[in-house]
């Protein structure tokens, strides 16, 4: 967590920018968050695949020709999820080549402690570095154990 | 109802594991007396598609949406679902990422 969904209306989306479509989310949301970049998961899919996501998690429709749709941990500011959004719709444009305005996002709000991750409850926004610590920390000693 | 929503990587898991997750699954709902049986949907995730860190995603993502319920259930749920994931696939348990959250 944070699952970022990326579409298009029409699947165009070039395989050969997916990644840097990928990069640019997380280096967004790490940048403004602090989160560390192994919890930013980012999957596209096809209009029709997004619908059924969106469905059952939730995001409204939208008109644009590529859509944004972010599970977020809750906690987050209005003018942190506001520079999320700014900041992804600008980066994911511009890897496009397209204008701002055909890139469109929503996000949704999951309680950190709703989700498990690498066997750990996550974090509140924030207390990131300490959990990654610990966390590492225990992996290493599972690993010294085996 | 309980939904469950499991994203998986393509390639990552074989064809007949996934039947046995699902009846983990089911196994997991019963257990914790969740109610009727969970509909569950599951998502392969073309390669190329997912992507983890800026790389190519090797993560399980399973979201179980459903009543209600105290904190330490969630944990016993969520604990359950990346045991389940880690014992019948051989992933690493940072590549199970397990949400249960309350039916809206």
């Amino acid at each position: 967590m944070p699952l970022y969904l990326c579409s298009s209306k029409s699947g165009s989306i070039p395989e050969d920018k997916k990644q840097r479509i990928s990069q640019a989310i997380t280096e967004v949301h790490c940048h403004v968050t602090g989160a560390p970049p192994t919890f930013v998961h980012v999957f596209f899919f096809e209009a029709d695949q997004l619908s059924i996501l969106q469905s059952l998690w939730g995001g409204g429709d939208s008109d644009s020709e590529y859509q944004l749709f972010g599970n977020i941990r809750s906690g987050r500011t209005d003018a942190i999820k506001s520079m999320l959004v700014g900041g992804m719709r600008q980066a994911v444009a511009e890897v496009l080549e397209t204008e701002l305005s055909e890139v469109t996002m929503a996000t949704k709000d999951i309680e950190a402690k709703w989700v498990m991750e690498g066997g750990d409850l996550l974090p509140e926004p924030g207390e990131e570095e300490a959990w990654l610590e610990r966390h590492n920390q225990k992996m290493a000693a599972a690993n010294q154990a085996v | 109802m309980t939904y469950c929503i499991c994203l998986l990587q393509e390639g990552q898991i074989p064809e007949h594991q996934v039947a046995d997750l699902g009846n983990g699954i089911h196994d997991i709902a019963a257990k914790h007396s969740l109610g009727t049986e969970p509909n569950i949907s599951w998502i392969i995730v073309p390669k190329g598609q997912g992507w983890t860190a800026g790389q190519p995603s090797t993560s399980s993502v399973v979201t179980m949406m459903t009543s209600s319920m105290e904190q330490s259930q969630r944990v016993k749920i969520l604990n359950d679902i990346c045991n389940l994931w880690t014992e019948r696939t051989g992933c690493h348990i940072n590549e199970i990422i397990a949400t249960v959250m309350p039916v809206e």
